[in-house]
């Protein structure tokens, strides 16, 4: 590939890439003999004088079967060389193809993204995607085992610590092509999820959709009430009492999504760490049979009957409709594919009505909004790493994070775009998102998450749905979270 | 069979089985018809039974979508290596241990064997053959697809084929041989016909269960094999489950199907020596 | 054949001594492709899970890490209130659902059978489509007819005077409304393979009993019942086995919710083996749930064999 400096208007009119034509000089020097092939389309592409003045080669040389053509390059004439030769040869390096087993967040992906990727880069993106629920098992498999299945993977950040031991460094990628990375332009927080353990092997991925939980709620509601939005859970649960006390069965205080596993979990875990404590601490000891984890159920139990029947099953569309039917007041669990939803004319009756905020907190915890952040990386398998870095680098630049927004919802990743004011005109809860995001907290990084989850998550579960009583849920959960990562020698 | 022929009688089993048929297609025309609706209608109370604001967006989009035509093909021709396998190995093992006894008391052996396959809990066996296929380069092929699912079905093609042969009488067979035919010529002459409903039977079902498996095909696929359980199961994505294109991709994949069941329907009748009594 | 066949019923040494060996050994050359594909891909993967089933099993770079741990996988099992729960669960679920789908699909191929020609293709197509439906969407599309405040289950009911049910949403109601689906759909199993052997029957047998006089009641009762069961036995087996590893519907619908209400022992196999990623105990319970089956199929079918 030649560097992206030869040329930034692309003269390239060879469709198939069948043959590709380039300056002579450079081209010539690069390739040591004329590799002369039958001419069948002429094809021209501007080259930088600079280039062409350091490495001049008589042309006499090589026109033997050449066509030689004389372009006239505005810049050219006002230099010494009085013209450019356009030589024809067999394209030296195959467009390289890059294979990206994409997930979720290709799955809504209109790809006219990849299409211009293409026209752009020369690198055509092969996405295969996947379900949402089975996509960390698909890529455990084949990260591990699966050699040079793939050469792009696109990962939920709960994921990372069990991932980036099977991606290659993207630093001396990056630094390859004489980009920075970590790029400055995106939060560091969210650069930060690829970075496992920390400090290890630096951030090994590359944020691309900047997702953020979110509380959301019903502004006007909340005037007629003539309240300030809620600050605590105690708040929530205050209002929540009203709402439905006054409105049920039209209008319903709060919702929570009560499917075990990673719904309830999702649910649960900003209540739990608004009340201080995370699932687990530092020493992956389980945090749930504590006085604020039982505090935390206790609400959960609470909200739960404020809710809107049927919240023991519901999953995240669910959750949303819930929200954007107006039958739900307030929730903290919205994500903004969610938000959009609620924007929309056509579905929903509160649009202008929503208001985002940081998660609530009791007094003297911290407001913990989940990173829900896709990243991009590059598997160590992989035989392309340098077309895939920069294949991930064209996708995560400014314009396309931008493009990507309006075609797929996928809120961006870099400061510059999140105080971007067309954006904010057209998604104005972006703003929200922008005020969660920097309150936001990555779910507990280690690489046995996805089992405290699902463990601690059925509990929930079982609580939601008054299977288990809060004392048994937390003691059952914080004992086979101990059993469970005790068998996978986390304690050791 | 069909002893008593009162019209009244006869009218009344229509009417029920009529009867039958729309209360187990109810829910499967609800579910197309969330493919037609905006989102916004489908979950309106109260529902409307045919869409008021018809749409064919989700059925464009999933049409639109890259690979999809091919997720289509892919499946058929999955489903078509894997029904033709697990019917002939199937039957040829059914037909075999139906009509000799092997040595020490192989036959319940073997066949019970065979029913092991459907004894496994599938979940943990898939990593094991991802590592094999990856070794020996099936991975993301269409016979690897196909020879995994007829695995899967041959424990149902070989005890429903069993069943089948045992019926037959091994007179009919010896009489066919004794009049000059090879027994080759026998089989296909004689047995095949009296067991064509369940041939049939047993290869639509075949059929239909690799055309919905999920795992393996999950696993062991990505860009050149991938079926379309997956791609209907693409449209959950980690924002959203997209209901609409969900039941369009739905109903275009029950299409083929149904194009094959109305085929092999005709080998659904009634086998040579019964077709006196066919019909009502 | 023909001389194996007479072989078989007694002897025909001079008919022996003149068939060619593969003609000889013909009955092994049928079974033989089985074996093959069997053994290539059922019995590798088989052997691998059972070793897993004594391992701590890590997925590295290139490798599966597989190390000893003898019957640690087995005996933790024992103490694991989710696997208890979901055995109970789901031997439940095997009882109820097996034995619904079985009266269903009999009642539907006995009338299918009965029925003019030209109706029984357009409506055994038309029953077919329930197990066509890819198995996502029926999961999805029963979740969206079964939600609580949207669904059109719900407004049926209301139209009749009754209030809303919980469905999913509730520990009590949520395993049977999975089972309801399930009986909706694999009834058609039964059906297609009932229907089959009801076409398959001899004639004969009926035609005696035509000219004995015998009612229809009759014929029934001691020619179809006695002639069906063959085909009935292996139906009920293969039903049994395929409902027994019940797994999809639940983590389509409620992922074993709520709490663990419609936790099944495949279900949680699966959770430990692709959320835990705890292959070796996962490995560990598919051997001791294969074991169970194994078991029960035995006794079923030598009880079969004996009658």
């Amino acid at each position: 590939m030649l560097p992206r400096s030869v040329s930034r208007r692309q003269l390239l009119r060879a469709g198939g890439g069948v043959a590709l034509g380039v300056g002579g000089a450079a081209i010539l020097a690069a390739c040591g003999e004329t590799q002369v092939v039958e001419v069948e389309r002429v094809v021209e592409k501007e080259v930088p004088v600079e280039k062409i003045v350091e490495k001049e080669v008589p042309v006499e040389t090589v026109v033997t079967k050449e066509v030689v053509k004389e372009v006239a390059v505005e810049k050219v004439v006002t230099q010494q060389v009085e013209r450019v030769v356009t030589v024809v040869i067999e394209q030296p390096i195959g467009k390289p193809r890059v294979r990206l087993r994409g997930t979720g967040p290709l799955g809504t992906a209109e790809t006219g993204i990849f299409d211009k990727l293409l026209s752009e880069t020369q690198i055509e993106l092969d996405h295969v995607e996947q379900p949402y629920a089975a996509t960390y098992q698909s890529l455990l498999i084949n990260l591990s085992q699966g050699g040079s299945a793939y050469d792009i993977a696109s990962m939920d950040d709960p994921w990372m610590p069990q991932f980036t031991e099977f991606l290659a460094d993207i630093t001396p990628l990056y630094q390859g092509f004489g980009w920075v990375w970590p790029d400055p332009d995106m939060i560091p927080a969210i650069v930060n999820l690829g970075d496992w353990p920390p400090g290890k092997y630096g951030p090994r991925a590359v944020p691309n959709i900047g997702n953020i939980q979110s509380f959301a709620y019903r502004a006007d509601v909340m005037e007629d009430l003539g309240v300030e939005p809620p600050k605590t859970w105690d708040d929530v649960a205050e209002y929540s009492t009203k709402i439905t006390g006054d409105m049920a069965p039209d209008l319903y205080g709060y919702t929570i999504r009560g499917q075990p596993g990673n719904p309830a979990m999702t649910s649960f875990l900003p209540i739990m760490r608004g009340f201080g404590r995370d699932v687990i601490d530092g020493d992956l000891n389980p945090q749930v049979n504590t006085e604020e984890g039982l505090a935390a159920l206790d609400m959960v139990v609470t909200l739960k009957n404020l809710a809107p029947p049927g919240v023991e099953n519901i999953g995240h569309h669910e959750l949303g409709k819930l929200m954007y039917t107006g039958l739900a007041a307030m929730s903290g669990d919205v994500w903004p594919d969610q938000l959009l939803k609620m924007y929309t004319p056509d579905l929903s009756s509160v649009v202008g009505k929503i208001e985002v905020l940081p998660e609530p907190a009791q007094p003297g915890a911290d407001h913990a909004n989940m990173t829900g952040v896709w990243l991009f990386g590059v598997p160590q398998g992989s035989e392309n790493h340098e077309a895939a870095a920069e294949a991930i680098h064209w996708l995560t630049q400014a314009d396309n994070q931008k493009e990507n927004m309006y075609a797929n919802n996928w809120p961006p990743v870099r400061f510059s775009l999140m105080d971007d004011p067309g954006l904010l005109a057209d998604f104005p809860f972006l703003a929200g998102i922008k005020n969660a995001a920097s309150v936001a907290v990555p779910r507990p990084r280690t690489e046995h998450y996805s089992i405290v989850e699902e463990i601690v998550g059925r509990h929930v579960s079982a609580v939601i749905a008054e299977q288990e009583s809060v004392g048994d849920a937390a003691r059952l959960a914080d004992e086979e979270v101990r059993v469970a990562l005790e068998e996978k020698g986390a304690y050791s | 069979m069909v002893g008593e022929r009162s019209a009244p009688l006869v009218l009344s089993r229509h009417v029920l089985m009529l009867g039958v048929v729309l209360i187990v297609l109810a829910p499967v025309y609800w579910m197309l018809m969330i493919g037609l609706k905006t989102e916004a209608e489908f979950s309106e109370i109260p529902p409307t039974i045919w869409p008021q604001e018809f749409t064919l967006e989700w059925f464009e989009a999933v049409l639109g979508k890259r690979g999809f035509g091919e997720q289509i093909m892919n499946s058929i021709i999955i489903a078509a290596i894997a029904t033709s396998i697990a019917i002939t190995v199937g039957s040829l093992a059914a037909y075999g241990l139906s009509r000799f006894q092997l040595p020490w008391g192989l036959n319940y052996h073997i066949l019970f064997f065979i029913l092991t396959v459907r004894m496994f809990p599938q979940t943990v066996t898939v990593v094991p053959l991802f590592i094999f296929f990856t070794q020996i380069g099936l991975i993301d092929t269409h016979i690897g697809m196909g020879l995994v699912h007829s695995m899967l079905e041959l424990p149902l093609a070989v005890w429903m084929m069993l069943g089948f042969f045992r019926d037959i009488p091994r007179d009919l067979e010896e009489a066919a041989m004794v009049d000059g035919d090879h027994w080759l010529g026998a089989f296909r002459k004689v047995i095949i016909p009296l067991v064509r409903p369940g041939l049939a039977a047993t290869s639509i079902l075949i059929l239909i269960a690799s055309w919905n498996e999920f795992l393996f095909a999950l696993i062991l696929t990505r860009t050149e094999a991938q079926t379309l359980p997956i791609a209907v199961a693409n449209q959950i994505t980690q924002f959203d489950i997209l209901y609409g294109r969900m039941m369009a991709a739905s109903a275009i994949s029950i299409v083929p199907v149904l194009i094959f069941t109305l085929l092999v329907q005709r080998n659904l009748i009634r086998g040579l020596t019964l077709g006196g009594v066919s019909g009502a | 054949m023909l001389n194996v066949l007479r072989r078989q019923r007694g002897g025909d040494v001079q008919a022996i001594a003149k068939t060619p060996w593969w003609e000889t050994h013909l009955r092994f050359f049928f079974i033989a492709p089985s074996m093959v594909l069997l053994a290539v891909l059922a019995v590798f993967p088989a052997i691998m899970s059972w070793r897993m089933a004594f391992s701590r099993v890590t997925f590295k770079l290139g490798e599966l890490e597989i190390e000893p741990i003898g019957f640690t996988n087995f005996t933790k099992a024992f103490s694991d209130n989710l696997i208890i729960g979901s055995t109970v669960r789901t031997a439940v679920w095997v009882l109820v659902v097996v034995s619904a789908e079985i009266v269903v699909g009999l009642f539907i191929a006995f009338l299918m059978s009965k029925l003019h020609s030209r109706a029984r293709m357009v409506f055994t197509a038309a029953l077919i489509i329930p197990l066509v439906l890819p198995p996502v969407s029926v999961g999805a599309g029963w979740l969206v007819m079964m939600d609580v405040n949207f669904g059109v289950l719900n407004y049926l009911l209301s139209l009749v005077g009754i209030e809303p049910q919980l469905w999913l949403a509730d520990d009590r109601t949520a395993l049977p409304s999975i089972m309801l689906i399930d009986i909706w759909q694999s009834s058609m199993f039964v059906f297609i393979l009932m229907y089959a052997g009801i076409l398959s029957l001899p004639q004969d047998p009926y035609e005696a009993a035509a000219i004995d006089g015998a009612s229809p009641w009759q014929i029934f009762k001691d020619v179809t019942i006695p002639l069906l069961r063959p085909t009935f036995v292996v139906v009920l087996l293969l039903r049994t086995l395929d409902a027994a590893r019940i797994a999809d519907r639940m983590l389509a619908m409620t992922r074993g919710g709520p709490g663990s209400s419609t936790e099944t022992v495949t279900l949680s196999i699966y959770k430990y083996a692709f959320i835990h990623f705890n292959f070796g105990y996962a490995s560990a319970l598919s051997v001791m749930f294969q074991v169970v089956l194994i078991i029960l199929a035995t006794f079923y079918i030598r009880r079969i064999l004996r009658t």
